[in-house]
């Protein structure tokens, strides 16, 4: 996987045109919309309960914001490129944005939000990008600013993808030295794709909160179920070999209409589905259809060596 | 930039750490939103609103929120009117002034740009 954060630093990488990306690529939005779906979730604020003030860490365009607009709260975004936050502007988010270097701490007074969500912004941190930055030093302010800023008793939710243990190490190490609570969940820990790293942090420790589940973790029960699987796969490779059966046919009309969604959904023009979409065209030109062409090349043929003999006989005759 | 966006800043810079608010704003260009009236949050906002920047600012907007502000936190209309100042003005254009400091924070495009420079970050934090 690539790391925008080896190429440039924030400002510079999220010009006008990487900017562009995260308003039209259809992947990107959907992508940024489930963790920061997955994130708010792990907020756990309670259900019904709504119009809080929630801090968006790396706002970005404002994907993450829409999804806390839509669940009924109002937030306020920093993020360190200017042509991003155009963008958020552009698409009318709800929010409220502003340009600022987190690693610099935040301009708000304490005790503020309600909460904090950030979706793929921490680890620009541990990257030392001008002569003066200390990611360690950095880490530090944010945490400690971030603390500040949160009412007590808030949660926030990092999510971030580290570069190596060593990454993870300091940035948890950080959040604890500034008071807060809480630790690191990972989720589908077993796949190197769907992995996802979501710190969750507490401010003040009374011993309420316990840290949430993880997703596409192997407890007790999935376990079991997971083994029953197994045992259901073995015997069904016995019996039929290979998988084949349960794949859907290359130009059936099930495979054309997953994959007209799958055009749609990048907003691709697609015809419309009608009664006629994946139906075979019908025979092609055999049985009395042959047999016509057949006729006409025989009568073609016939006409040609009739030429050829008349030809034969003039140059015959005339010779003579 | 909404208002209460505003109102809830200060300046960051580290000798200005509790005196860094009310930001002085100047506003040559605003806008107002029309999202509707929510009881609920405004109640959630009035613990946290720094009055003496609500007092300051309102006049800019024509807002009249009468004299005692603590009085009023029951009145439907007084909290209409708090709405309308908090999240339905937005500023465009301006320029936020830190009462300690003096350092000047230029507001564009509704995007205020909160970059310190590389002098003003503070230094002494423990290692």
């Amino acid at each position: 996987m690539s790391r925008p954060e080896h190429i440039a630093p924030p400002e510079i990488f999220y010009d006008e045109v990487e900017s562009k990306k995260y308003s039209s690529n259809s992947r990107i939005i959907e992508i940024q919309t489930k963790m920061s779906e997955r994130a708010y979730e792990l907020l756990a604020i309670p259900e019904g309960r709504e119009g809080l003030l929630l801090l968006d860490i790396g706002c970005g365009s404002g994907i993450s914001g829409d999804v806390i607009t839509d669940a009924g709260h109002h937030w306020i975004g920093c993020d360190i490129s200017p042509s991003m936050l155009d963008v958020a502007i552009d698409r009318e988010v709800e929010g409220d944005v502003m340009v600022r270097d987190i690693g610099q701490g935040f301009p708000f007074r304490p005790g503020t939000f309600d909460g904090a969500i950030s979706i793929s912004a921490i680890q620009w941190l541990c990257n030392a990008e001008k002569s003066h930055h200390n990611p360690r030093k950095r880490l530090l302010v944010f945490f400690q600013s971030l603390y500040q800023v949160l009412a007590r008793g808030a949660k926030a939710i990092l999510q971030f993808y580290p570069e190596n243990s060593a990454q993870i190490e300091m940035i948890t190490s950080s959040a604890l030295r500034c008071g807060f609570t809480g630790g690191l969940l990972v989720d589908f820990p077993n796949s190197t794709k769907a992995k996802k790293y979501f710190l969750v942090l507490f401010t003040g420790n009374n011993g309420l909160y316990s840290m949430p589940k993880a997703m596409g973790v192997n407890d007790d029960e999935m376990v079991e179920e997971d083994e029953r699987q197994e045992q259901v796969k073995i015997v069904n490779r016995n019996r039929e070999k290979g998988r084949k059966k349960d794949r859907v046919g290359v130009k059936s009309r099930e495979w054309i209409m997953q994959k007209k969604d799958r055009q749609r959904k990048q907003g691709k023009e697609v015809r419309p589905d009608t009664k006629f979409t994946g139906r075979s065209r019908g025979p092609k030109f055999v049985g009395k259809c042959a047999g016509f062409l057949l006729l006409r090349r025989i009568i073609k043929l016939h006409l040609k060596l009739k030429l050829k003999v008349e030809f034969i006989k003039c140059v015959y005759y005339g010779a003579k | 930039m909404k208002i209460l966006t505003y109102n809830m800043m200060s300046c960051s810079k580290k000798q200005c750490v509790g005196k860094g608010h009310p930001l002085k704003l100047d506003c040559t260009e605003s806008q107002t939103l029309t999202q509707d009236f929510q009881l609920e949050f405004i109640k959630n906002m009035i613990p946290r609103l720094d009055w003496d920047g609500i007092r300051a600012v309102a006049p800019m907007f024509n807002i009249n929120l009468g004299d005692n502000i603590e009085g009023q936190l029951e009145n439907e209309e007084f909290l209409k009117n708090l709405f309308k100042l908090v999240v339905n003005t937005k500023i465009i254009k301006g320029k936020l002034t830190c009462p300690s400091c003096n350092r000047e924070y230029f507001i564009e495009n509704g995007i205020p740009n909160m970059l310190l420079r590389e002098d003003e970050i503070y230094q002494d934090i423990k290692e």
